[in-house]
C-alpha cells in the first residue's frame, strides 16, 4: 500500500488533505490564476497522483515552482497539512532547470552561506550602485531589469560591520538574549540589526550575538536543498548552543520560521533550539516593553510577512507593539495577510507571477495610504520598497523594530 | 363551449358518477361554464386531464374563487376543475411547526384548527373561501407574508400527463433533485394541479402592535417598513387625504418596544387599530372592481416616491408595501371610458415600472380592458423558456389555456 | 478522437485566449475531483472564461463539436456536482470573481459566479448589510456553485437557504443564448424560473450572473454554548426549543469526535473535549430582545439535560466558536485520510432516535462515526472517516452511507439539504421519487437542456437513460500499487 517510487516521502502528508478546498481563497497562485492546479489542494492532488503512479513526476515540476510557498494554505488548513514541508520534499525531487536554477544553486550553496564571499559581493554591488552601473546593466541586459529593481540603496560599509559579540542592557538587567544576525540581514539591513539590538538593551536585555553563526538555511531548504540546509542549521547549532540565554531572537520571519524547524532536521538537539526561537516582536510583546516608546506621528500599515504569520503563527505581537506607540495610528489594509510576492528568490525566479501578486498588496495598501509600510522580514522589505516606489506609493518601508527603535529615541530625547 | 355527451361519460367513467356536475354554473370572464369537475381523489383527477388531453378540452382550475379575477381570458373553458375536494387537514405537527394540508381546504379552516397552537399560516386569504391550493398558485402576497414560496416544503402535484407527482418534502430543508415547487408556485394551475402542500408555519409573535404615522417622506415609511419587528407596512396616498403608513409590529415584546418607541419618537406614529392595516389593503388589492383598473407594481424600495407621482398624476391612488417593493395603483376606469383611457393608464403603469426598476401587472381590470393585452404585464424575456415549460408540462394545453403569462 | 479533441482545444483557445485554456494531462488529473472525490472523472478540457460572452462561445464551442460542458466554482462541493461525469469541458468561474454593483439602499447586490461568497458579506459590511446564506465553505466557496446547489449553512435556520437570497440570474442557456430571469426588484411575472435554477446542479445552463439579496447585520449577536453529556439530550434541547417558537439565527450540534478532532486543529476554541456534545445556539436581533430569548434557551438547554450553557463572552470567542464549527470538515482530516459528509434531513422532532440508528449503523460496518450538524433545521451530517485506499473499508462506506439515507427517508426525511445529488446520490433518488416524479423534473430539463448537454450524469439515476454507467467513476477503484 505504501509507494516506494517518486515523491513516497510526501506521500504520508497529502493523505491529511480531506480535499474540503478552504484553503484555496487563501492562496495566492490561485487568486490571481483561479486554476485548480495552482492552488494548495491542486498541488497536494498531483503530489499524491505522482506518489501514487498515476501520473509521472514531471506533472508536478511548474506547479512546485510557481507555488510561492507562503504557507497561507497551511493557516486556512483545518486539517493540519504540512504544505510547505510537502513542497520542500517536492521541490527537491524536481530540481530548477535552466539559468536561473543554475544561477540560484550557485548562490545558495557557494555564496550566501560564507559570509566573506557575501560582503565581498555585496561590497561590489555597493559600488556597482554608487557608479550607477545597475541602471546602465539593466539597461543593456533586460534580464538584470528585476534584480536591479528589487535591490534596496546598500547601507554604507559602517552599517554594514558586525554586531559586537556582546552588548549590555541598559537601566534594569531582566534578562539576556541571543540574536541571530543571518546572512543577507547584516549586508542589506545592517540598521536593522542595530535597531533591534538597541530596542533589545533599552528594554533590558543583554544581547549576545554568538560567534561561528551563519545562514539559517532557509533559502536552500525552500529551494529543496535539504542536506545543505541541514549542515547550515548544524553550524548555528553549535554556535547557539553554547548562549546561556532566555530566547533566541530573530529579526528575520523567514529565518525565524527555518529555525523553528531545525526539529525536524536535526531531531531532538535541533527541536531544543526550536524552542527556543522567538521572534523580535512576539519576544518584546511576551515580556512587555520596560521603556515607554516615545512619540512617533505616523499612520503605518503593517504587512505580515508569511513566514511569520503562517509559518510561526505570529500575526497581532507586531501590531500591538505598533498600536503602543503614542502617535502612531495603525491603518488596517485588506491584503495584509497575503503574500508579497517576495517569497526568497521567488521575485526573480517567477518575476511575472510575482509582481501580479504584489499587485494585489500595492492596490491595498494604496487605499490605506499609509506613510509608513512595516514587515519584519528582509525579502519582503525589498519587495514592497521596490514596489511602493514603482507605484509612487509615499510611504517608506521599514521594519518594526526599526519603529520602535524610532520611537524609543524621540522618548529619550524628550526632557 | 361545453362538455358533450361523450365526454362527460368518458370523464365520469374516470371519476365517478358524482364528481362530475352540473348544478353550479361558474362565470368566468363572460362565460358561464356548466360543469364542475370535483374530486377528492388525485389520481382520477389525474385520469381524467388524461382524457381531457386526448380530447382537446380545456379546463379552468380553481379553489375558492377569491382571486380568479386575475389571469388572461381562457382560450378554452369547457369545464371547471375544483380542487376544493381536496379537503383533508392532513396533519398539523405541532411539535415540528409543518403542516400538510389538502389544496381544497380554506385557509380560514386552517387558522381555526391553528388557535391557540402557537403556530400561524404563511399564506394570507383574500377571502373566507380562500384555498390553500389557490393561494399558493396565485403564489398570493398579503402584507404579513410577501413569500408564499418560502413556506412551500413539497407539493403533490397532479400532472396534465395524469401523473400524480411529488416534489420537495415535509422537512425544511432539501435540495435532493429539482425545486419543482417554485413552477407550482405562482404557476397559476398552468402546469399542473396542486392537490396538497406541506407548508412551514409560523410562531405566533409573542407581541403584536398597530401603529399609524400620518404623511411620512417615502424614505420616512421605508425606514419605518424596515424596523426589526415590523411584519408588515402599508403606506398609501392619491387618495385625497395626506399619505399615511400603517405599521404592524410584532414580535418579542422587548423587540416590539423599542421599534414603537422609534416610531412614536421619529415618526409621530399613533397607535392604529389592529383591523386598519387590513381594510387598506384589502380596498387597494383584494376587492375586485368594475369599474375601476388596477396594476401591481413591484419596485425598488428606494424608487417608490418616484413612481407615485406618475400614478398620481394619471389620477390613480397608490398603496404600497415599502418593504417588499410592491406598490398596488388603483385608477377609475368609468362605464363611458374608453380604450384611450386605459392605454393612458398602462404608459402611466409602465413608466412608473421603469422609474422602479421592476416589472407591473395587471391585477384586476373588466374584461374590456383585458382582452387584446396581457395581465401578467410586458413581456418577458424569459418567454421562450416559460413556454418550452408550458409544452413540456401540458402539451395539449388543458390547463387553464391561454389564462397565464404569454397567453400561455 | 484526437484530432477531433484537438478541434475542440482550438475552438475553446479562440473562445477564450491560449492562457484561459487547460488542456494538458496533468492540469485534467486534478479536474477529476471536486469536494467529494470518490466518483472521479477527468474533463477533456478546462477553460477559465471572464466574461459572460465568453462563457457564451464556449458553449456554442462544445456544442459544435458535440460535447457537453460542467459549470464550476470553487469546487468545494461535497456531491460531485463540478466534476465532468460524462467528460466534456469544464466551465471554471473562478476568473469571474467581480462585484459588479452593491446597492445598500436597495439591499441588493450583483456579482460574477465567481465571487467568493465570504468575500460578498465582506464587501456589504461597511453598508451594514450581509449575504445570509453561510456554507461552511464559505471563505472559498463561491456564489455561482451556491447557487447551483442551493446551498445553505448553520443560519438558515433563521434566514432561509440560497433560493430566499436569489433574486435574479444571468444563464447561458445550453444553445449558447444568454437570458436574464427575475431582477432586482424581484416578483417577476410568469413562472419562478429564478426558483427553478437555483439548485438545479448547473444542469440548465450556466450561470454568468447574480443578483442577491443583502440582508441587514443584527443589532446584537448572542451565542450559547449548551454542554450536554450525549448528543441525544442536546437534540431533545433542539426539539425544545422549535417547539417554544423562537427562531435562533443557528442551532448547531457538534459531537464528542468532532470536537476532539477539532480542538487537536487549528480551529481549537477550547470546546470541552469531555462533553458528550454541544449544542451551539446563536440569537440575533434587537439587544433587548435577544437577552431575554437567551434567558430561555438557557432554561430549555438545563431542562434537556445540559450540564453546563456558557456565552460568548465577546464577538472574538463567537468568532472562535464558529470557526470551529466550519472547520469541522477539514478537522475530520486528522481522524483518517479520507471522510465521507453525508447529508440529510429528517424531522427535527427525529433526531434524537435517527441519531441512535445512524449510530448503529456506522457500529455495525465497523466505521468511525462523527456528527457535527444544524440540528435546527433538522439537516444530520454524518461524517465517516475512512481510507479509500482499503477497498473493503470502501465498500463499507458506502453500503452504511446507502442505510443511514434509507433510515431517514423512512422517518419522512430527505437524502440532501444542502449537498445536492450531483452523482454521489443519483442512484439513490428512487428512494424519495417515483419514476412520475422524475419524470417530472426531467420536464423542466427538457425545457432548458433538451439534449442534455449541460453537466449530464447529475441528479437522475443512471439506469434512466438506459446507458452504461460511467465506466471513470468510482476511479479509485483502480489506484495501482494495491
Amino acid at each position: 500500500m505504501t509507494p516506494d517510487g517518486p515523491l513516497a516521502d510526501v506521500y504520508a502528508g497529502t493523505l491529511d488533505c480531506v480535499h474540503c478546498g478552504l484553503c484555496l481563497s487563501s492562496c495566492p497562485t490561485y487568486r490571481e490564476t483561479g486554476r485548480e492546479t495552482s492552488s494548495p489542494r491542486g498541488r497536494i492532488y498531483l503530489m499524491r497522483g505522482v506518489a501514487e503512479g498515476r501520473i509521472p513526476l514531471g506533472a508536478v515540476e511548474e506547479e512546485a515552482w510557481l507555488c510561492l510557498g507562503c504557507r497561507a494554505c497551511e493557516t486556512a488548513c483545518p486539517s493540519g497539512v504540512r504544505f510547505g514541508s510537502l513542497l520542500e520534499k517536492t521541490r527537491a525531487s524536481v530540481p530548477r532547470r535552466g539559468w536561473a536554477g543554475h544561477l540560484e544553486a550557485f548562490a545558495l550553496r557557494r555564496v550566501v552561506p560564507h559570509r566573506r564571499r557575501l560582503r565581498l559581493l555585496v561590497g561590489a554591488l555597493a559600488a556597482v550602485q554608487r557608479l550607477g552601473l545597475d541602471a546602465l546593466g539593466a539597461r543593456l541586459l533586460p534580464r538584470l531589469r528585476e534584480s536591479q529593481r528589487l535591490l534596496p540603496p546598500i547601507p554604507p560599509r559602517a552599517q554594514r560591520a558586525p554586531l559586537p559579540p556582546r552588548i549590555p542592557a541598559e537601566g534594569a538587567r531582566r534578562g539576556c538574549v541571543a540574536l541571530l544576525e543571518g546572512c543577507v540581514m547584516p549586508e542589506l539591513f545592517g540598521p536593522v540589526n542595530a535597531a533591534t539590538a538597541r530596542v533589545l538593551t533599552r528594554n533590558g536585555f543583554d544581547v549576545v550575538v554568538p560567534e561561528g553563526q551563519g545562514c539559517c538555511g532557509a533559502l536552500q531548504a525552500h529551494a529543496g536543498d535539504a542536506s545543505l540546509a541541514a549542515g547550515l542549521a548544524e553550524r548555528n547549532l553549535r554556535a547557539f548552543a553554547a548562549a546561556r540565554v532566555d530566547a533566541v531572537v530573530v529579526n528575520s520571519a523567514g529565518c525565524g520560521a527555518a529555525l523553528r524547524e531545525y526539529g525536524d532536521w536535526l531531531g531532538a538537539p535541533g527541536a531544543e533550539l526550536a524552542g527556543r526561537v522567538r521572534d523580535v516582536c512576539e519576544f518584546l510583546d511576551e515580556v512587555g516593553l520596560a521603556a515607554p516608546p516615545g512619540r512617533l506621528e505616523a499612520r503605518v500599515c503593517y504587512d505580515d510577512p508569511c513566514h511569520l504569520l503562517h509559518g510561526q503563527g505570529v500575526g497581532e505581537a507586531p501590531r500591538r507593539l505598533l498600536a503602543a506607540i503614542p502617535g502612531l495610528e495603525l491603518v488596517p489594509h485588506d491584503d495584509a495577510a497575503a503574500c508579497c510576492g517576495a517569497a526568497g528568490t521567488y521575485n526573480l525566479t517567477q518575476p511575472e507571477m510575482s509582481r501580479a501578486v504584489l499587485a494585489r498588496k500595492l492596490a491595498s495598501l494604496a487605499a490605506a495610504a499609509p506613510d509608513v509600510i512595516a514587515s519584519g522580514n528582509p525579502g519582503c522589505l525589498m519587495q514592497l520598497r521596490a514596489g511602493a516606489l514603482g507605484a509612487g506609493l509615499r510611504a517608506r518601508v521599514a521594519h518594526p523594530v526599526e519603529l520602535l527603535d524610532e520611537a524609543g529615541v524621540a522618548g529619550r530625547e524628550r526632557p | 363551449m361545453s362538455l358533450d355527451d361523450a365526454s362527460v361519460a368518458a370523464l365520469r367513467a374516470e371519476v365517478g358518477e358524482g364528481a362530475l356536475a352540473a348544478q353550479a354554473p361558474v362565470e368566468l370572464d363572460g362565460r358561464r361554464i356548466a360543469w364542475t369537475l370535483c374530486t377528492a381523489d388525485a389520481a382520477a383527477l389525474g385520469r381524467a386531464l388524461r382524457v381531457l388531453g386526448e380530447r382537446g378540452l380545456g379546463a379552468v382550475v380553481r379553489g375558492g374563487g377569491t382571486r380568479s379575477g386575475f389571469g388572461n381570458p381562457p382560450r378554452r373553458a369547457d369545464l371547471v376543475l375544483s380542487t376544493r375536494g381536496f379537503a383533508e387537514l392532513h396533519e398539523i405537527d405541532v411539535d415540528e411547526g409543518v403542516a400538510h394540508l389538502g389544496a381544497g381546504v380554506a385557509l380560514a379552516e386552517v387558522e381555526r384548527a391553528l388557535a391557540g397552537s402557537g403556530w400561524e399560516l404563511p399564506l394570507g386569504a383574500a377571502g373566507e373561501d380562500s384555498t390553500v391550493g389557490g393561494g399558493l398558485a396565485a403564489a398570493a402576497v398579503d402584507p404579513r407574508r410577501a413569500a408564499p414560496r418560502s413556506a412551500v416544503l413539497g407539493l403533490t402535484v397532479v400532472l396534465a400527463s395524469g401523473e400524480v407527482t411529488h416534489c420537495g418534502g415535509r422537512v425544511v430543508k432539501n435540495v435532493t433533485g429539482y425545486d419543482l415547487a417554485k413552477l407550482h408556485v405562482g404557476g397559476h394551475g398552468s402546469l399542473g394541479v396542486i392537490a396538497s402542500a406541506w407548508l412551514r408555519l409560523r410562531p405566533v409573535a409573542e407581541r403584536v402592535e398597530s401603529w399609524r404615522v400620518e404623511e411620512p417622506s417615502a424614505p420616512r415609511a421605508l425606514e419605518a417598513a424596515r424596523r426589526p419587528s415590523a411584519r408588515a407596512a402599508l403606506f398609501e396616498g392619491g387618495t385625497g387625504s395626506p399619505p399615511r403608513l400603517l405599521v404592524e409590529l410584532a414580535g418579542d415584546a422587548a423587540a416590539v418596544a423599542v421599534d414603537a418607541a422609534w416610531l412614536r419618537e421619529t415618526c409621530g406614529a399613533r397607535a392604529a387599530g389592529p383591523g386598519e392595516l387590513d381594510d387598506a389593503f384589502a380596498a387597494a388589492a383584494r376587492v375586485d372592481p368594475v369599474d375601476a383598473l388596477r396594476v401591481r407594481i413591484a419596485h425598488l424600495p428606494t424608487r417608490l416616491a418616484k413612481l407615485t407621482g406618475g400614478i398620481e398624476a394619471a389620477g390613480g391612488r397608490w398603496a404600497a408595501l415599502p418593504a417588499h417593493g410592491l406598490c398596488w395603483a388603483h385608477f377609475p376606469l368609468p362605464g363611458g371610458a374608453g380604450e384611450a383611457r386605459v392605454d393612458e393608464i398602462l404608459a402611466a403603469t409602465r413608466a412608473a415600472a421603469r422609474e422602479g426598476a421592476g416589472r407591473w401587472r395587471l391585477e384586476a381590470a373588466p374584461l374590456r380592458a383585458r382582452r387584446g393585452r396581457d395581465v401578467f404585464g410586458d413581456p418577458d424575456a424569459a418567454l421562450p423558456l416559460m413556454r418550452a415549460l408550458k409544452a413540456r408540462f401540458d402539451p395539449a394545453a388543458v390547463l387553464n389555456p391561454g389564462r397565464f403569462a404569454g397567453a400561455l | 478522437m484526437a484530432a477531433h479533441l484537438d478541434a475542440l482545444h482550438a475552438s475553446l483557445r479562440r473562445a477564450v485566449g491560449d492562457s484561459a485554456c487547460l488542456t494538458r494531462p496533468e492540469e485534467l488529473f486534478v479536474y477529476e475531483a471536486d469536494g467529494l472525490t470518490l466518483n472521479a472523472a477527468k474533463p477533456l478540457a478546462v477553460v477559465l472564461p471572464r466574461e459572460t460572452a465568453e462563457v457564451a462561445a464556449v458553449v456554442r464551442a462544445c456544442r459544435e463539436a458535440g460535447v457537453c460542458f460542467v459549470p464550476r466554482g470553487a469546487g468545494t462541493g461535497l456531491s460531485g456536482g463540478a466534476v465532468a461525469a460524462e467528460g466534456g469541458v469544464v466551465i471554471e468561474c473562478s476568473r469571474m470573481d467581480r462585484i459588479l454593483a452593491l446597492e445598500p439602499g436597495d439591499r441588493y447586490a450583483v456579482v460574477q459566479p465567481g465571487v467568493v461568497n465570504a468575500e460578498l458579506s465582506r464587501a456589504a459590511a461597511p453598508h451594514g448589510l450581509f449575504y445570509a446564506p453561510d456554507p461552511s465553505s464559505q471563505a472559498a466557496c463561491t456564489i455561482g456553485g451556491n447557487v447551483g446547489e442551493n446551498s445553505g449553512g448553520p443560519h438558515t435556520l433563521k434566514y432561509g437557504t440560497t433560493t430566499d437570497h436569489v433574486l435574479g440570474l444571468e444563464l447561458v442557456l445550453p444553445d449558447g443564448e444568454v437570458v436574464r430571469l427575475g431582477g432586482p426588484a424581484g416578483f417577476a411575472s410568469g413562472y419562478d424560473l429564478v426558483g427553478a435554477v437555483v439548485g438545479s446542479e448547473g444542469t440548465l445552463g450556466v450561470v454568468t450572473e447574480v443578483t442577491v439579496r443583502l440582508t441587514p447585520l443584527p443589532d446584537a449577536v448572542e451565542t450559547l454554548l449548551g454542554v450536554f453529556p450525549e448528543v441525544v439530550s442536546a437534540c431533545r434541547a433542539v426539539g425544545g426549543i422549535i417547539r417554544s417558537g423562537l427562531v435562533p439565527a443557528a442551532l448547531e450540534i457538534v459531537d464528542r469526535r468532532t470536537i476532539e478532532a477539532v480542538e487537536a486543529s487549528v480551529y481549537a476554541a477550547g470546546l470541552p473535549t469531555d462533553a458528550g456534545a454541544v449544542l451551539l445556539v446563536e440569537l440575533d436581533g434587537v439587544a433587548e430582545a435577544v437577552a431575554g430569548q437567551a434567558e430561555r434557551v438557557r432554561e430549555l438547554c438545563r431542562e434537556a439535560g445540559a450540564s453546563r450553557v456558557d456565552v460568548a463572552r465577546d464577538a472574538e470567542e463567537r468568532q472562535r466558536f464558529w470557526r470551529a464549527r466550519k472547520g469541522a470538515f477539514g478537522a475530520m482530516g486528522r481522524l483518517a485520510p479520507d471522510l465521507y459528509v453525508h447529508d440529510a434531513v429528517v424531522p427535527r422532532t427525529k433526531l434524537p432516535e435517527i441519531l441512535e440508528a445512524v449510530c448503529a449503523i456506522c457500529d455495525r460496518h465497523g466505521l468511525r462515526l462523527s456528527n457535527v450538524f444544524h440540528a435546527g433545521d433538522g439537516n444530520l451530517h454524518p461524517n465517516i472517516s475512512f481510507d479509500r485506499r482499503d477497498p473493503d473499508e470502501l465498500a463499507r462506506v458506502v453500503k452504511a452511507g446507502e442505510e443511514i439515507l434509507r433510515t431517514c427517508v423512512e422517518a419522512g426525511g430527505v437524502i440532501s439539504g444542502e449537498h445536492g445529488i450531483g452523482t454521489e446520490k443519483r442512484d439513490y433518488m428512487g428512494m424519495l421519487f417515483d419514476d412520475a416524479d422524475l419524470d417530472a423534473m426531467l420536464r423542466l430539463r427538457a425545457a432548458f437542456d433538451p439534449d442534455r448537454v449541460c453537466n449530464p450524469g447529475k441528479i437522475f439515476p443512471a439506469t434512466r437513460f438506459c446507458m452504461e454507467a460511467n465506466p471513470r467513476a468510482r476511479g479509485y477503484d483502480r489506484v495501482p500499487f494495491e
